[in-house]
């Protein structure tokens, strides 16, 4: 499943993963299909500030 | 009196025990395959200069200045040097960076062919980035910002260290990293939930399976803290009861 950990309006994080196997001290939320994660974080004007895409 | 003493000097010397040679006063050698032309990301630093060895037709440059065997390169005067590295030649050869304790910074990656080759046992690592399937040893007596091994597989071991993390990987053990025992797991959860972290950076552990799968049970209370210290943390489906392992699948609620 797809799942986004939130800050407040931030998106610290998004990724796939099996479900509970995910623990955060923010804001978890779970989808079934990427579109669904994405129109979720288009619909409510989250800001994406993940910056580990590749490694620095 | 000569006979006699020449007689205990024998028999102490006979009972003299030779201890293992501290990791960290070997050699920092990096071995390069034959033929292999500068690819992948390799980062070093050191705590203090150090005398660079090269073997066989390898050839070393940093930030354009080319170095020879006998050579003292500095430290980083930021956080690393980038390494420039080519083999021409139809042997592999060498490049050897002082001892391995005056090795502080560690990043190759994106290299997936196990073309270079060293050992990182007794480094005195901060930092500690690798993404190469050729570099082994054991993670261990480091004080480190960062652990990232992506695609390793069980080529390394995890002893004790602690953690200061700075960095916004924080700790991710990915791909098809795995350490091969509970016992390991159970002392990096303990190390990282007793570290200090300055962010919200991740703790992530994406492969494993019920054979090296920590018990609940020894380390529950460290997952407690851990999960009020990592920004978030992520554990492999085979720990979970529903995957065969022992962790509840409402670890992420235990609070102690």
């Amino acid at each position: 499943m797809y799942y986004i950990i939130k800050n407040g309006n931030q998106v610290l994080h998004m990724d796939m993963a099996e479900p509970n196997t995910v623990g955060t001290r923010y804001e978890l939320l779970w989808f079934d299909t990427e579109a669904e994660m994405l129109q979720y974080i288009e619909d409510n004007n989250l800001d994406i500030v993940e910056v580990e895409n590749e490694i620095d | 009196m000569s006979g006699l003493g020449l007689g205990l000097g024998l028999g102490l010397g006979a009972h003299r025990k030779v201890g293992a040679k501290d990791p960290g006063e070997l050699p920092a050698t990096f071995t390069i395959a034959a033929g292999f032309v500068n690819t992948g990301t390799k980062r070093i630093n050191f705590s203090e200069p150090v005398t660079v060895t090269i073997t066989g037709d390898v050839t070393l440059s940093i930030s354009g200045t080319e170095y020879k065997s006998g050579d003292t390169i500095p430290k980083a005067t930021g956080q690393y040097h980038t390494l420039i590295i080519d083999n021409p030649g139809a042997d592999a050869g060498t490049i050897t960076f002082g001892k391995r304790k005056q090795i502080t910074f560690l990043n190759f990656a994106s290299l997936v062919l196990p073309v270079i080759t060293a050992d990182i046992t007794g480094m005195d690592l901060i930092h500690l980035t690798i993404q190469v399937p050729g570099i082994t040893g054991d993670i261990n007596g480091m004080d480190l910002t960062r652990l990232y091994l992506n695609n390793i597989g069980s080529s390394m071991t995890y002893g004790t260290n602690s953690f200061n993390i700075t960095d916004t990987y924080g700790i991710h053990l990915i791909g098809d990293t795995m350490f091969s025992t509970a016992a390991e797991y159970v002392r990096l959860i303990h190390d990282a939930a007793n570290g200090t972290w300055s962010g919200a950076y991740p703790f992530i552990i994406t492969a494993g399976t019920n054979d090296n799968c920590p018990d609940w049970d020894d380390v529950k209370a460290d997952v407690a803290m851990l999960l009020e210290r990592a920004a978030w943390t992520i554990i492999p489906s085979a720990w979970l009861t529903t995957g065969g392992g022992s962790w509840p699948v409402t670890w992420k609620e235990y609070t102690g």
